[in-house]
């Protein structure tokens, strides 16, 4: 059936119909109008001398291989954008299409090619596809975002929870926005998660919220920078010691948008600090026991010598500035010897003590003895001049001769001489003195014992005052 | 059902020549060289079931033609969505980014020139009336392909197709299904011992 031409004047495409050889026979008014070609410029011409373009080999062939096999050809606007050249802006993307028809009674074939303007479709899809790329890329810049964001917020969780430290934030109305998994823990939950749009008052802790949400407000206020607390933990965890500290939490422009806070367990840095005291303490004591013993006579618990010469100098610095005077008395058992000689060392030392006792409480609480070396004591007298030290001499030696000390069933006894000797000048000397008491002490001995003597530094032909011989006894 | 192979491989040869006529044409259309390979034939017991051959939980990408007249069927050419947007990416020298409106279109046309190349040589033999219809093209399921058959279409043939376009290969099937009147017609003019 020969292709009834006049039909194909009124459809919206471009038709043209050519003979097996390309001759066109058909050249409708969408053609006419697209290429500005009127049929009589094209009728009888060959489709590939008219257009250059259908005359290369890829397409030429497919037109005359449709012809001759009846396979028809489809030809994509993106590979032959124009198959028929069109003027102005209608049908500048074509997509054609040629099928043979066969005619009746020559048997001949023709072509008819088929033109569809798709030009706004192709725009459209140009349009689409700038969008999708547009897309696509903003997609992958999302994308990169979104794992740069889900990789950080996985590093600070992973970070929050490595810590040894637990981590909260609430909002502005104490609630909890978040935590890490030790405070999850500490509050009794099994996942962070559980705490958001928690309070204080909903958590192990309860009895403590009133506190808690007043120091969130004085951080929040601005009342304060910062809250550090340190409180026993509230889980029955054995007496764990928390350090709590909170610290404002701000939005990008600067508003408080809530409360940041941590705390960690110093239960370990209490428990060494506490062991730190109790070790100053001790060695602070050891110290003081050691400086006592180090002037300590360790057999009558008297002051030693080293003790005594430290006091004297104590003294003789006192009566430098204030002019206090002092006396220095000598004492020593009588007869000690034959104590040791009668019942041994172990008598001896029971004396020595005993002896020790008694000058102790006998003399003043201002009074020091001490042991000067065996069976002789040394006793500084502040503010006392030559008769104050007579009368305590004389209440020492009643004290000795009267006292009594049981050894073995028995109870012994003992008496001491005693020399003194007064230090109430300023170019005093305390070897001087202690000389001149020795020197009393020496007389009293030599007087028959159980007696004291009061002397000067220079002996008997001392001036008096400062040094005096007041008596003996 | 297990396609069996054809006991003669002269239906092989003639579609091989098809396809040579097909890889000039394409690669007048790339300017570069297009082979279009065919390692083997087969022939199923329907045509949904050399379809569901194909397997594969991915969508294909379809360009069919439709033949009518003494024998009648449809031919196929089928290919993995990803495979289909290679292609033409091959074919423009450009970069595969899935398949759109242009690139439907061109793949239209590509599966128009293969077709008519396996048509050529199998249902438009001899000078008989056939007539071939224009290519259209659709992308779904290769289950969805299959339920979509004329019931009456229960014979066909497999093709694989390798397209090499430099180093590169890609994987697709032709299938053309029919009834078994039109299989065994064809098959007869091709000379296949069955």
């Amino acid at each position: 059936m020969r292709t009834d031409t006049c039909l194909l004047d009124p459809v919206p495409w471009g038709c043209c119909v050519a003979d097996e050889n390309g001759v066109i026979r058909h050249w409708n008014q969408r053609l006419v109008q697209w290429t500005g070609l009127p049929p009589a410029r094209v009728l009888g011409k060959t489709l590939f001398s008219l257009f250059p373009r259908l005359d290369e080999r890829r397409v030429r062939r497919r037109i005359l291989a449709t012809a001759a096999t009846g396979a028809p050809a489809h030809f994509s606007p993106v590979l032959l954008p124009q198959f028929f050249p069109a003027q102005g802006a209608q049908a500048q993307v074509q997509q054609a299409t040629v099928v043979r028809t066969r005619t009746e009674g020559d048997g001949g074939a023709e072509l008819l090619i088929t033109v569809a303007d798709v030009t706004e479709y192709a725009e459209r899809a140009a349009r689409y596809r700038s969008l999708k790329d547009l897309a696509a890329a903003e997609a992958a810049q999302r994308h990169m975002v979104e794992q740069a964001l889900r990789q950080s917020e996985t590093m600070l969780k992973d970070v929050l929870d490595a810590i040894p430290v637990r981590v909260f934030w609430k909002d502005t109305d104490s609630r909890y926005l978040g935590c890490n998994d030790h405070f999850a823990r500490d509050a009794g939950l099994d996942s962070p998660g559980r705490i958001v749009g928690l309070s204080d008052d909903d958590l192990i802790w309860a009895h403590h919220a009133d506190r808690y949400r007043e120091d969130d407000r004085r951080v929040m206020s601005g009342a304060t920078r910062r809250v550090d607390v340190e409180e026993p933990s509230q889980r029955s965890d054995g007496g764990r010691w928390l350090q709590t500290t909170k610290v404002p939490l701000t939005g990008p422009d600067g508003a408080v948008t809530g409360v940041l806070g941590c705390y960690a367990d110093i239960t370990e840095r209490r428990r060494a600090q506490t062991e730190r005291e109790q070790l100053i303490a001790e060695l602070s004591e050891l110290r003081q026991r050691l400086e006592i013993e180090v002037v300590t006579d360790p057999l009558s618990g008297a002051l030693n010598r080293r003790g005594m010469n430290a006091e004297l100098h104590r003294a003789v610095a006192a009566f430098g500035r204030w002019r206090n005077p002092f006396a220095v008395v000598l004492a020593d058992m009588d007869h000690f010897k034959r104590v040791n000689d009668t019942h041994g060392h172990e008598a001896g030392d029971l004396l020595i003590r005993g002896v020790a006792d008694t000058l102790r409480l006998a003399c003043r609480e201002t009074d020091i003895v001490a042991r000067w070396g065996g069976e002789e004591f040394l006793l500084l007298l502040p503010a006392t001049q030559a008769a104050g030290a007579g009368h305590l001499m004389e209440r020492l030696r009643v004290a000795v001769e009267n006292a009594r000390w049981p050894f073995q069933g028995r109870d012994l006894g003992v008496t001491v001489s005693l020399g003194a000797a007064c230090f109430d000048a300023e170019d005093g000397d305390l070897e001087a003195i202690i000389q001149a008491a020795d020197q009393a002490l020496y007389e009293a001995k030599a007087a028959g014992r159980n007696r004291w003597v009061v002397k000067s530094p220079g002996g008997e032909a001392a001036p008096a005052p400062p040094w005096q011989v007041v008596d003996a006894c | 059902m297990t396609p069996a192979p054809f006991r003669s491989d002269a239906l092989q040869a003639l579609i091989g020549i098809g396809m040579g006529h097909a890889a000039d044409a394409l690669s007048d259309l790339a300017a570069c060289p297009v082979a279009l390979g065919v390692p083997a034939v087969a022939r199923g017991g329907s045509g949904p079931e050399l379809l569901m051959r194909l397997g594969g939980q991915e969508d294909v990408a379809v360009v069919s033609q439709g033949f009518a007249g003494r024998l009648h069927g449809t031919a196929m050419l089928v290919m993995p969505c990803t495979g289909a947007a290679r292609l033409v990416a091959l074919l423009l020298h450009a970069e595969a980014d899935g398949l759109d409106t242009e690139t439907r279109t061109v793949l239209t046309e590509v599966g128009n020139i293969v077709l008519n190349g396996l048509l050529g040589m199998t249902v438009n033999t001899r000078g008989q009336h056939t007539a071939i219809h224009l290519p259209a093209y659709h992308e779904g399921s290769v289950r969805a392909l299959a339920n979509g058959l004329p019931p009456d279409h229960r014979a066909g043939i497999g093709v694989p197709l390798d397209v090499t376009i430099g180093a590169e290969v890609i994987a697709g099937q032709m299938v053309m299904v029919t009834t078994p009147d039109t299989l065994a017609a064809i098959l007869a003019d091709a000379g296949v011992e069955v």
